[in-house]
């Protein structure tokens, strides 16, 4: 239907509401990167240009993030095969197993490997018990470490993408090789991997991005080994505000090149849409061999969830009892109830929930208004809107959370400014920004799938567009905006690369709170609260996982 | 000869009865314009009045004015991008129309959003809302009008009207597409809409199925009585649906008129190549065996087509408009106004038959004529009897080609310029399946 002046007015509203809250606040960073008005120099600029620790974080960035999406794929399109092509006892339950790094909190990820592999670690300590050795037999420290926490929590995306690739791909194509006489390496080669094409190349990109903006795995293991991430908070924490401005500008510039550079690769694709049937599974017959697979899948799936045990069994250890032993002497929840009896323990809990259900709240409705208006309008209008809600995710944390405290550190609002730094305003936005693309892209895609004849209907049965929009969309896209809302809600709760830079004591999140622990060797309440992010996670996954399935 | 014309007529006649039939069978409020055929109906109830409608540069209809008296059925045929799809959209509501009003009962209706207009619409591929039961679908119209009062006993009357009334309780996704079909409409007609739109109502049904659904349909809106447009690419389906048919094409209104009008006398080159099969054959009007009154008086013309051994064969037409002697002409034959005949006699053209299509009933020939050019040709036994033995020829055995005496004229249409040779038969070889077009979406 034809918008109305009414509909133009609120897309135009929403265009601005979007422009004040993603670009603005980059626009000011680099203003002010740039001296700001009246005192227009390249200094700081210059000043990243001269020092070498820069260059060098820069490279480790990159050389991080490229390396983080081979090992990914190595690890995730070959589990991709065997889950999809192969079928053994265990098959259901073990494919979904193996995507459930991808619930857990970039922080929480990493302080189970931290209990898990690091120096006083479980496996380290086995290790250094049956060998009988003096040390600790490695260090969980420097870029190996980075990889390793990168390659466990982003091979996701290359198993998701290729097992749904794989899903689709047509049988009768494959059929078509053999009878045309190509062998099983040639058909792989010639006709499965390009059609896998498309799929690897967009989980390269969101490996890429993804590890170009991880800021927990690097600030945990890799202190002195500074990446850009790392490299913008310490600026700002030794108070050199311009120069974390630069940083900021230069890694997202970094970014969205890295983003034109993939989006360019995607773009020479011949997209085919397959019509046929996948190709069955094949049945492993050999009872060895089934066996074989059953038992590499199953200690695969335990060694996915080792992580997650860790935690817990850490969580149940009180403070300075485990010393030496390989087993921890003493187990009890001595640390939960110190947690759920002090309420000053209990506040970072309490301040990382509301600021998730108001953050994600905010997104799902602004998202879910922008994806509308944005359908509707189309041209020009659609694709700003489309692209607006879409920025956040193609630019790293720190450096949104470097511009939004660049944004509300002023008083000026006939131009938009306000001084809401150190107030609680601050990190609820900031997560909001950060869940935009999230629920923006659900609610796009389900409102996409809709026959727009629904809404037809309904109108020409005399409902008018707000009755039309609650009884007839609002119910269909609900399983859509519903996945997007516990997918924004596990990003808002573990957040902890804007929370380091935007939080004030009083509206400290729980992963401000793990740190804290973490660097008073208070490992036990450090694991409770890993352990407690981790279950509202795993709730909003399920969530998460049954909008999915009833799409 | 004349039995077979006779009994040509006699299925006419038979499909006449049919249509008035229908009509009694449905309700006493189907005025008397509703089976009036072509002419307009005296008082119109829904008016479609000069409506233009582009998007961006495409001119999608082009000064579009129809009537419909209350309670008849309109079907509005055409190709693909014909603009008949827009134009029920411009009823609906969705679109608004450049230009032109569109009155139901003398009210402009244009302006107002489709929520208020109070037409009911069955969408082509149903739209029915997935997340409700089908008694849900049913009521959503008449909760949104707030004509909640006896809702129940409302929903249940429309779901017999369309005979599933055990099936309220289920979901939409639990029942087949031609009880889809049924919801669909009975949810149109729940809130007692004033006009009915169908959208290709019935494209998205197995063939099997079609021919049933259709006449369920027609059955129920006969008895509502409700004045209603139809959509449709199917001839056949416009033809025994609508009461009156309305041909659009490039976004004009080429014809209107009933089925037989529409068949029996095009006005126009594209509805005579459109309904029905159709061949294309070139000729000139003939100065030699034109009777005098025949040539300029607009009704009937002698189309020379060719000459077989210094004989100019010539058939007559129907021709449309005044024609100068020895003007190109194009005629357009249908296969069923064209016969095989054993000899040259009567004005035949030799040929040899290159196809033969077996429908069941009837054979079609593609016989090619001599200029090479091809004609579509119903075959009969009856057509090849006169050689003694009652049977159909084979492929490339050599016949002739003779209009059916008594049977639809071939229709005549001044050519184009410059598509054609100089002299003789300047034959064109474009046979046109138009039913088999694709549906626009």
């Amino acid at each position: 239907m034809k918008p109305t002046l009414q509909s133009r007015r609120l897309a135009y509203g929403i265009a601005l509401g979007l422009v004040w809250l993603v670009t603005y606040p980059l626009l000011l960073t680099l203003l002010e990167a740039l001296g700001g008005a009246g005192a227009w120099t390249l200094e700081h600029f210059a000043e990243f240009a001269r020092r070498g620790d820069e260059w060098r974080a820069l490279w480790r960035s990159l050389w991080i993030s490229t390396a983080s999406v081979v090992l990914a794929g190595l690890v995730g399109v070959p589990l991709a095969f065997v889950f999809e092509r192969t079928e053994f006892p265990g098959r259901r339950v073990l494919g979904a197993l193996v995507a459930l790094p991808v619930a857990l909190p970039p922080l929480v990820g990493v302080i189970a490997f931290l209990f898990l592999y690091g120096e006083s670690g479980f496996v380290s300590r086995l290790v250094q018990t049956v060998l009988g050795l003096d040390q600790p037999p490695w260090r969980l420290h420097g870029p190996g470490a980075i990889l390793l926490v990168h390659t466990y929590s982003m091979y996701v995306y290359f198993y998701l993408f290729a097992r749904a690739a794989l899903a689709r791909l047509d049988g009768s194509m494959l059929e078509a090789a053999a009878v045309l006489g190509a062998g099983r390496w040639r058909t792989l080669w010639k006709v499965t991997l390009p059609q896998l094409r498309p799929a690897l190349l967009g989980a390269a990109l969101l490996t890429f991005m993804t590890s170009l903006g991880s800021f927990s795995a690097p600030y945990i293991f890799a202190g002195g080994y500074r990446v850009m991430t790392t490299q913008i908070v310490a600026s700002r924490v030794n108070g050199q505000y311009a120069l974390a401005q630069v940083e900021a500008i230069v890694l997202a510039l970094m970014a969205l090149g890295a983003l034109w550079m993939i989006r360019r690769m995607q773009s020479d694709e011949t997209v085919t849409s397959a019509h046929g049937v996948a190709p069955s599974r094949q049945r492993i017959v050999s009872p060895l061999a089934r066996w074989g697979f059953a038992v590499i899948g199953w200690s695969l799936a335990g060694f996915m969830l080792l992580p997650h045990a860790t935690l817990l069994l850490i969580s149940l250890v009180p403070h300075s009892t485990w010393t030496v032993e390989l087993w921890p002497p003493v187990l009890n929840f001595s640390n939960y109830h110190e947690l759920l009896s002090e309420p000053e323990r209990l506040r970072p809990m309490l301040n990382s929930l509301w600021m998730a259900v108001v953050a994600t709240g905010g997104a799902v409705v602004l998202g879910l208004l922008a994806a509308r208006q944005s359908l509707r309008h189309g041209g020009r209008m659609g694709a700003a809107l489309e692209g607006l809600v879409a920025l956040p995710w193609a630019i790293p944390g720190t450096v949104f959370a470097i511009a939004l405290g660049t944004a509300f550190s002023v008083h000026a609002p006939y131009i938009g400014r306000f001084v809401w730094i150190g107030t609680p305003i601050i990190l609820p936005l900031a997560y909001l920004v950060r869940c935009l693309p999230i629920t923006g892209r659900a609610a796009l895609a389900g409102l996409r799938q809709l026959d727009p004849a629904l809404e037809e209907a309904a109108h020409s049965l005399g409902a008018g567009p707000m009755r039309a929009f609650r009884r007839v969309t609002l119910p269909l896209v609900r399983p859509a905006v519903v996945a997007g809302l516990g997918l924004a809600f596990i990003t808002a709760l573990g957040d902890f690369v804007t929370s380091i830079v935007l939080y004030t004591y009083e509206t400290r999140p729980i992963s401000i709170e793990i740190q804290s622990a973490l660097r008073v060797q208070e490992f036990g309440v450090a694991a409770v609260y890993g352990v407690l992010l981790m279950i509202l996670s795993a709730a909003a996954f399920l969530v998460w996982g049954r909008g999915e399935a009833g799409r | 000869m004349d039995e077979h014309l006779g009994s040509h007529r006699a299925r006419a006649g038979i499909e006449a009865v049919t249509k008035a039939a229908d009509t009694a069978a449905g309700d006493d409020t189907t005025g008397e314009g509703a089976v009036d055929g072509g002419t307009s109906p005296q008082s119109a109830y829904l008016e479609l009045r000069h409506l233009d409608k582009s998007f961006g540069d495409v001119h999608v209809l082009r000064d579009l004015s129809l009537e419909l008296a209350e309670g008849e059925i309109l079907a509005l045929v055409g190709l693909s991008g014909s603009g008949k799809t827009t134009a029920l959209r411009l009823l609906a509501g969705f679109e608004r129309p450049d230009r032109g009003e569109i009155l139901v009962d003398g009210d402009d209706v244009a302006s107002l959003e489709p929520a208020r207009r109070g037409f009911g619409m069955v969408f082509q591929h149903y739209a029915l809302f997935p997340h409700m039961t089908v008694f849900d679908n049913v009521a959503f119209g008449l909760q949104a009008q707030s004509k909640t009062v006896g809702l129940a006993e409302r929903v249940a009357t429309m779901l017999e009207l369309v005979d599933l009334q055990d099936f309220g309780d289920r979901k939409v996704s639990e029942i087949s597409g031609g009880q889809q079909q049924r919801v669909a409409l009975a949810r149109a007609l729940a809130p007692e809409p004033r006009v009915l739109l169908l959208d290709e109502p019935l494209s998205n049904l197995d063939p099997s199925l079609r021919e049933r659904t259709r006449r369920e349909l027609k059955a129920a809106v006969r008895k509502v009585g409700i004045t209603t447009v139809l959509v449709t690419h199917e001839q056949e389906e416009a033809f025994h649906v609508g009461d009156r048919v309305a041909v659009l094409n490039d976004g004009r209104l080429e014809q209107i008129g009933t089925a037989s009008e529409l068949y029996r006398t095009p006005t126009s080159r594209f509805v005579a190549s459109f309904i029905g099969r159709a061949s294309r054959l070139r000729g000139f009007t003939d100065e030699a065996s034109t009777p005098r009154r025949g040539l300029n008086d607009g009704h009937e013309a002698w189309v020379a087509l060719g000459q077989v051994q210094d004989i100019a064969v010539c058939w007559a037409g129907v021709s449309l408009q005044p024609m100068a002697e020895g003007e190109r002409v194009e005629l357009i034959v249908k296969p069923e106004s064209l016969r095989l005949a054993s000899s040259e006699t009567g004005g035949a053209l030799p040929g040899r038959v290159v196809e033969l299509r077996f429908t069941g009933p009837l054979t079609y020939g593609v016989i090619r004529l001599m200029g090479g050019e091809e004609v579509e040709v119903l075959v009969d036994d009856d057509s090849a009897s006169k050689k003694g033995a009652s049977r159909v020829p084979k492929v490339h055995e050599d016949v002739f080609v003779a209009p059916r005496e008594g049977g639809l004229k071939p229709r005549v249409f001044p050519l184009e310029d410059g598509v054609s040779r100089e002299g003789g038969v300047s034959g064109d070889t474009s046979r046109k399946d138009v039913s088999r077009e694709e549906v626009d979406e």
